[in-house]
């Protein structure tokens, strides 16, 4: 009769106590009680690049031993990885799984045609990679040439100028210090550099600052919210920013002095100038011959026909979307994030604008 | 129970049952978005670009114990652009003003303290004195008790290049997690507040909050509402939806991440949360009819943004509801379904306090597998919460009936001498 309660009590207690186990477990023994880690490097491009640069860094009379000498070498991290250098001769044939580093540190340091090199590559002075290679990671302490089909799968720093040839791939973060050139049907991730230049785009002065010395954000400008569609004629000139529920379309040679928002698709005709920033929540067409201020961003794809002049050099800026297309003759200013991916493309916003507007 | 007032009670049940289910189902969509469903970061690239002068108010009372941490890591910051630091000492009676004083001879030039001596108590109060006196478009906020990291103002600035955008939330992360069981229970509230219902609320191109701290306002939209209200107790909830009605956006940048750090006593959690309700209650009242009139704005943010402005209601809703089934129960009523749902969804259901299943939803995505198991103890958190913020309810319509006004109450630190936050790679 008694053992009734008893034995549901119990089981009850049991029931409830093997729920609450686990949670009274980990709020004594506290396993995972740290604060969550938050981002609190400064996100620059060239993280990795300098990373690399400090960990050769105990090296760097080695390296100049073997620069100066004209001899080989080889150095051992603190991980008892190895790092060769290379200041005669050519690459070897095979790299060692231990070879975590490669220093160029010769006279013309040269990556032959169709080499795979699976560690992190410092060249000391210029380097010029035959077509076809594959390189993990590489930092370029001068100019780098790459040549046609290159891979460079992680980053790529070059303090000098970087020219990419045709069908190379750049995953990952590509950066240079003055310029960076990508032949046509390069593809690339993410690009930063003072100046980048797709195909043989020529430099070609920017229009003048309408707000001289201030961000676009610090100038006091009215707004015009248009409900659905908003359309801007050839040849109009709007001073203030563009807030469109719908698509925008501007037509050829307008130019706003302001920036534009769109929460449908975009589409910026030829010769036409935004001085300030150019965002739509769908895809962006600009027709080409176009100066944008930027940043420019994109929620959709972005197409950005020939002689698109974004950003300038005093006042460089962003291009962001999932997917960026761009023809070559543009110039950008400042940082490319294509999220998924970005090509270098003759003709795509040409004639995606060319269907829009037909 | 006569007739008439069974069949009375039974409607009100089902009026409660299906409130229940809205916000539950509105939780879920929030949940499955978040996991599954495509992300909204379109700022988050901003990394160059001709960056505006930037001003940052630290909004401090009384804190003396965290305002030194706060201040160096502001000074710490990577940010190109003009940065001005305005720590607004509104009327410490405590070393506050010295410590401010100590870092502006220190830092000549970077530091601009505004000290307030008297005038109306509370944060809006104070900040809207203190912005009178500056100038640049872009103001930035914190409480004394945040610890931003490096890349924080540039990536809370960034989308302010955006015309629309009137102001910029970023995401709160506690940092003395490991304290109590408060602590614990706070942190896993605040995961499932931001990592889920915020990002959420922002891919969905809803309302995400604009919460007062780790935030951006544009001076312009901030002038062109009104600036701040001063006769209100959450002073970030009403800036959200009079930023909403002028048609200007705020948007959430769920990787622009802050350490804060939270209550570690019950009584100050509980005087907290019941700020938060009488002022968000406050807005709904100001707020919920222009709302739903306004044209300009889609009819999912009117709808968003009604929900957001009812969900501190949804705590005397459930009591109500609760009581309202038992009575039926008593009375031979057949509530069995509706009793299910109050029993299984009300606990997911209440929007504020992070309902369970968006907590697990961000413990996953946060990658923190163990926390997740202290889940069933949030039933606690829960229980504390529906009650404060009933009491809060019921303290309010009868302080509207008296005519009294509302105080502010400041939340008390905890945090005893400066903290070192260890670099995460």
């Amino acid at each position: 009769m008694i053992w009734g309660p008893i034995a549901l009590t119990a089981a009850t207690s049991a029931l409830i106590g093997a729920s609450l186990a686990p949670a009274i477990s980990e709020l004594g023994k506290r396993r995972d009680a740290a604060p969550l880690p938050t981002r609190i490097d400064d996100g620059h491009i060239t993280t990795f690049a300098e990373s690399f640069r400090k960990r050769l860094e105990p090296f760097i009379a080695e390296i100049q031993r073997c620069a100066e000498q004209r001899t080989n070498g080889v150095i051992v991290f603190p991980d008892c990885t190895r790092g060769l250098l290379i200041g005669v001769g050519e690459l070897p044939s095979e790299i060692a799984e231990d070879v975590s580093a490669l220093v160029l540190c010769g006279d013309s340091n040269a990556i032959p045609r169709a080499t795979e090199l699976r560690c992190d590559v410092l060249a000391y002075s210029d380097l010029r990679s035959e077509a076809g290679a594959t390189l993990r990671a590489l930092l370029i302490a001068g100019d780098g040439w790459l040549g046609e089909r290159c891979v460079v799968c992680r980053w790529l720093h070059c303090d000098g100028t970087l020219s990419v040839a045709a069908g190379s791939m750049l995953y990952g973060r590509a950066s240079a210090a003055r310029e960076i050139r990508l032949s046509p049907l390069c593809r690339f991730a993410r690009l930063h550099a003072p100046a980048i230049r797709f195909g043989d785009a020529e430099t070609r002065p920017v229009p003048g600052r309408v707000f001289p010395m201030r961000s676009i954000v610090d100038v006091k400008l009215g707004r015009l919210l248009a409900t659905g569609d908003f359309h801007l004629a050839s040849g109009d000139v709007l001073q203030g920013h563009v807030v469109a529920s719908g698509n925008v379309m501007i037509d050829r040679g307008s130019r706003i002095l302001g920036s534009v928002k769109s929460h449908g698709r975009s589409e910026i005709g030829p010769d036409t100038e935004i001085h300030g920033s150019m965002v739509s929540s769908a895809s962006l067409h600009l027709a080409g011959t176009s100066f944008l201020r930027g940043p420019v961003l994109a929620e959709d794809d972005l197409y950005i026909g020939p002689n698109t002049i974004i950003g300038s050099p005093e006042s460089p800026t962003t291009i962001s979307a999932p997917r960026v297309r761009i023809a070559p003759g543009c110039i950008v200013h400042g940082s490319v994030w294509a999220r998924y991916e970005g090509r270098v493309e003759a003709t795509a916003a040409s004639n995606q604008f060319e269907r829009a507007i037909a | 129970l006569k007739l008439d007032d069974f069949y009375m009670f039974l409607q009100l049940f089902g009026i409660v049952v299906a409130l229940i289910c809205i916000y539950t189902v509105r939780h879920y969509c929030f949940t499955v978005n978040r996991v599954l469903g495509k992300q909204r970061h379109p700022y988050v690239d901003i990394d160059t670009a001709e960056w505006p002068e930037v001003t940052i108010f630290i909004a401090a009372h009384n804190e003396e114990a965290v305002i030194a941490d706060c201040i160096q890591a502001l000074l710490n910051v990577d940010y190109s652009g003009k940065m001005t630091i305005v720590p607004v000492n509104d009327r410490s009676t405590d070393r506050t003003k010295e410590i401010i004083d100590d870092f502006r001879a220190r830092y000549p030039g970077r530091i601009t303290p505004f000290h307030r001596t008297g005038g109306k108590p509370g944060k809006a109060a104070a900040l809207k004195d203190a912005m009178s006196y500056v100038k640049g478009q872009i103001f930035v906020v914190f409480d004394a008790d945040y610890i931003p990291g490096k890349a924080l103002i540039r990536q809370l600035v960034a989308p302010f290049f955006d015309p629309e955008v009137g102001s910029v939330m970023g995401r709160v992360v506690p940092l003395n997690v490991g304290k109590k069981l408060l602590t614990r229970l706070l942190d896993l509230e605040r995961s499932g507040g931001y990592q889920v219902d915020q990002q959420a609320r922002m891919n969905l191109h809803l309302v995400p909050q604009y919460g007062g701290t780790v935030a951006g306002v544009r001076k312009i939209a901030l002038d062109e509402i009104g600036g701040w209200r001063e006769n209100t107790l959450a002073e970030d909830t009403d800036l959200t939806f009079r930023l909403l009605l002028a048609g200007w956006k705020t948007v959430y940048e769920n990787r622009a991440e802050c350490y804060e750090e939270v209550p570690e006593r019950w009584p100050v959690r509980v005087r907290q949360i019941m700020r938060w309700a009488k002022g968000h209650n406050e807005a709904m009242v100001r707020y919920a009819g222009a709302l739903t009139r306004r044209r300009n704005i889609s009819m999912l943010e009117r709808l968003d943004g009604i929900l957001l402005l009812g969900v501190y209601l949804m705590a005397p809703v459930l009591l109500f509801g609760w009581a309202l089934a038992m009575i039926l129960f008593y009375n031979g009523a057949q509530i069995g379904g509706g009793v299910a749902i109050l029993g299984l969804a009300a606990f997911t259901t209440l929007g504020n306090f992070a309902a369970f299943y968006e907590i697990a939803a961000a413990a996953r995505l946060d990658g923190s597998r163990l926390r997740i198991r202290l889940l069933p103890l949030t039933l606690f958190g829960f229980t504390v919460s529906v009650i404060s913020v009933s009491r809060a309810a019921w303290q309010q319509v009868w302080g509207a009936i008296r005519g009294n006004e509302l105080v502010w109450h400041k939340t008390e630190r905890s945090r005893v001498a400066p903290v070192a936050v260890t670099e995460q790679p």
